[in-house]
């Protein structure tokens, strides 16, 4: 009762007072609506020009890529290989190890096939010998995949299962995956058929374990599957003289930065300049586009801050309109929590029943016109996060007002009545 | 007096105007913010409007199908009606060896842009100064150029002492003096090479003005670019090479059938498009954008308004009862209102102040480079609009609250 009629004496005493300070409210809580619209749809489309540069298109059908598209940023390299000069694994790890430094986070796998038998691979240059055994049916897999910027051999296991060629035994551990122990996953079936492999695939009756030796390097078979002939083995156990046979491919999660692009550039003619190589087009995002969203980014930010200092002016003046009310609260014999309480609730209950109001009229008047404007901003208009902003504001607001209220506090009765005057 | 009063106005309610200080310098950095963002949507088009509005072509030159080339003034006997021309062009200079890194005979690739142009878009720079921000050389061998970034050594200071033609097409000496580096990404009034470029834009509509600015990045391109002003040359009777996209506007008495000799002779170099067509393109394309920030401004604009009255009568009713006291004592409700005012001009000039730190620390650490952030004309403009409301509110606000009370009421309340 006391505080309702609190609340009355306020809106009737001091009534222009009362008005704009509900007129304050209302516009601070629906701009603060407005500049979360903002935000996001800023943010949303900072990141979608990083993740969709111009230039991101199927090369065969014209059409932007989806993020969605297998090829999204997925790159190919490839480079000049002859059997004088054969590109040995040596120098794509090499290349590799330094990408991986360069963008850790970016990146979502990399790798290419390699073999051991360099009489195997039909260089460019060569004519095609039909007795030859066609060196990508039996073929070595290295590479790393990635899950949240870090080397997951369970994200590549993932990949492998998902295509059901999987036919027992078990993948890398996490540890085999990344260190350069003699393992590897292989097409069992097709490699007793190659001729590429003869006296390379040994059963061992004791362990009933299959053992590889390619270049003079025994590895161990842990786990079968049925693709192509293919053979996995780790990065780093895949022996450096063997001769690559594939483009280099590598994808990425989001497009790079111009330093991110150089970097990767300079790494890649320091390993293949040789080669005749052309690095393939990668988009890099417009400069200009990203400082344009960067400012309304900022403007969101401190039209928030502007909103949060605005009402702490408005709750400090309301405070000081009540300096005598709490003077003789105190003198009665009111504790100083009991106060604080008081004054928290009554300012509460208005900050409460406006916010409600406020996001109401929002919801229901203006987030469409806003939406139609900021093609992003929807995501942020939904029941979780109104609750989300209105516990936010409750709580500033309640810190905000402890922190004035304990100031005024502070003051002696006598003060308070003298106006705030030190005495 | 009444400044003495206005001070310790302010000084009584320091934490009051602290934060009403505070809350000033937001406003004028998000008006700043806000105007920088709405300007940036329309700097291709604003500056060229002039020539977009103009009758006549914009004509995208290279060669006729005889191999021949555009040189020197040579557009003008296109036609009578012209009357004028900015355009682009191409020079290769000569490079000597300098440093042990250049093989003689190798070419830097330089484009040739009109002044108008120049003027029309200030690329970041790296180092250095934009051509249009410097003087250009007295010396007739002497010519003024930027450069983007480059793995030739060459960056602001570098000279390179190299040959062109005369208009007679006699060899000349001269001397290239680079006054800034552009920032590697930025964007230049040229048509790339590469084939992110050639990718991009085929698939954009170059009639626009913005079309014709394209990022350039130093990863994407096979070689690095002087920019050097077109009519620099001119004045040094250098020989000049048109090639690119220029602009031919006519006098406006021009006939169609003029128009249409003068399109039938350009396109025989090049595609030409209608410099109407071209300016409703462009200006589509600026609204569009700018229309995303428009209700942003209103919003913004609003706020601060209610936000402004409703702090101003805050100010005033806090200080109504020092009003009628002073109105008590002799003084006139004018008067009290002119300490309002001028203790509101005090804490705007401060605001103002500790504005400008803060767009100067925002440049110090960088930020401007990340952001569309720049004072230029139309933020001042902005900000002294926000300002005078400001003031104009200070101003009303004693009045019409005053004015229903008497001093009695005034000093009697205790609030």
């Amino acid at each position: 009762m006391i505080l309702l009629g609190n609340l009355k004496q306020f809106a009737t005493k001091n009534r222009l007072i009362f008005n704009l300070f509900l007129l304050c409210q209302i516009s601070a809580v629906l701009i603060l609506f407005f500049s979360m619209g903002v935000y996001q749809n800023y943010s949303e489309s900072k990141i979608q020009e990083q993740k969709q540069p111009d230039g991101l298109y199927d090369p065969l059908t014209g059409e932007k890529y989806d993020v969605t598209d297998s090829d999204y940023l997925l790159y190919e390299l490839s480079y000049k290989n002859s059997k004088d000069n054969p590109l040995k694994a040596e120098t794509v790890k090499a290349f590799y190890r330094e990408l991986i430094n360069c963008i850790p986070d970016k990146l979502d796998g990399l790798g290419t096939n390699c073999t051991f038998d360099l009489d195997a691979i039909v260089f460019p240059d060569e004519e095609f010998d039909e007795n030859k055994v066609d060196a990508m049916q039996t073929y070595i897999n290295f590479g790393y995949n990635f899950k949240n910027g870090k080397i997951s051999s369970a994200a590549a296991y993932e990949d492998l299962k998902n295509g059901g060629w999987w036919k027992g035994g078990r993948w890398f551990t996490e540890e085999e995956y990344i260190s350069d122990k003699k393992v590897c996953i292989a097409d069992i079936e097709s490699i007793k058929e190659n001729p590429l492999f003869d006296g390379k695939l040994k059963y061992n009756k004791k362990n009933k374990k299959y053992y590889l030796t390619l270049n003079n390097i025994k590895y161990e078979v842990i786990g079968k599957f049925q693709y192509l002939g293919c053979i996995h083995i780790p990065f780093e156990a895949v022996d450096d003289n063997f001769y690559i046979i594939d483009t280099l491919v590598f994808k990425l999660n989001t497009p790079l930065t111009k330093n991110e692009f150089a970097q990767i550039k300079q790494s890649y003619l320091k390993y293949f300049s040789d080669r005749q190589v052309e690095l393939p087009n990668i988009a890099v995002s417009d400069a200009e586009q990203i400082r344009f969203y960067n400012t309304n980014l900022i403007i969101a930010i401190v039209v928030a801050l502007l909103v949060s200092i605005n009402l702490i002016l408005l709750f400090k003046y309301i405070l000081m309109t009540r300096q005598k009310e709490l003077a003789i609260l105190r003198i009665t014999g009111a504790t100083v929590n009991k106060v604080r309480r008081l004054y928290i609730i009554e300012t509460m209950i208005i900050s409460i029943i406006v916010f409600i109001l406020s996001a109401c009229i929002f919801d229901i008047f203006v987030k469409d016109i806003v939406i139609s404007h900021y093609e992003y901003a929807y995501v942020v208009y939904s029941l979780k996060n109104y609750c989300i902003t209105f516990l936010l504001y409750i709580l500033v607001i309640y810190i905000i007002l402890n922190i004035l209220i304990y100031r005024h506090i502070k003051k002696s009765p006598v003060s308070l009545l003298k106006g705030g005057e030190r005495i | 007096m009444i400044l003495k009063l206005s001070l310790k106005e302010i000084l009584r309610n320091k934490g009051y105007n602290f934060f009403n200080l505070l809350q000033l310098t937001l406003v004028l950095t998000l008006i700043i913010l806000l105007i920088s963002s709405f300007m940036s949507t329309l700097k291709y088009y604003l500056p060229m409007k002039g020539i977009l509005q103009s009758k006549g072509f914009m004509v995208n030159i290279s060669i006729n199908d005889f191999g021949e080339t555009v040189i020197n003034d040579q557009l003008y006997s296109f036609s009578d009606k012209i009357d004028k021309i900015y355009s682009t062009g191409q020079e290769f200079f000569e490079l000597k060896e300098t440093s042990g890194q250049l093989e003689p005979g190798d070419y830097i690739n330089a484009i040739t842009l009109d002044k108008a142009i120049i003027k029309s878009h200030k690329p970041m720079m790296k180092s250095g100064k934009w051509l249009s921000d410097i003087s250009k050389s007295s010396k007739n061998d002497e010519l003024s150029a930027v450069i983007t970034k480059n793995s030739l050594g060459y960056t602001t200071g570098s000279v390179i002492n190299t040959k062109t033609k005369d208009k007679k097409g006699n060899e000349k000496p001269i001397t290239i003096k680079i006054v800034g580096e552009i920032e590697d990404g930025e964007r230049l009034f040229y048509q790339s090479t590469s084939a992110v470029a050639a990718d991009v834009s085929a698939r954009t509509d170059f009639e626009t003005i913005a079309a014709q600015y394209y990022p350039y990045n130093s990863s994407d391109e096979e070689e690095p670019y002087l920019v050097i002003t077109k009519n620099e040359l001119d004045e040094k009777n250098c020989m000049t090479l048109t090639f690119g996209t220029s602009f031919v506007t006519f006098d406006n008495d021009a006939t169609k059938e003029e128009l249409s000799d003068a399109k039938t002779k350009l396109s025989q170099y090049g595609q030409v498009y209608n410099l109407e067509t071209v300016n409703k393109k462009s200006l589509r394309d600026a609204k569009e954008q700018a229309f995303t920030i428009i209700p942003m401004i209103i919003c913004i604009l609003i706020f601060l308004a209610i936000s402004s009255i409703c702090l101003s009568a805050i100010n005033t009713k806090k200080q109504l009862r020092n009003y009628g006291i002073l109105y008590i004592c002799g003084s006139r409700w004018k008067q009290c209102a002119l300490i309002s005012v001028c203790s509101t001009f005090i804490t705007t000039l401060m605001a103002v102040i500790l504005t400008g730190i803060v767009i100067f620390l925002a440049d110090y650490f960088g930020l401007s480079k990340e952001t569309v952030i720049s004072i230029g004309k139309w933020q001042l403009i902005s900000c002294c609009a926000v300002l005078l409301f400001n003031f104009i509110i200070s101003l009303i606000m004693p009045f019409t609250i005053i004015g229903r009370t008497s001093p009695r009421e005034i000093v009697k309340s205790n609030d």
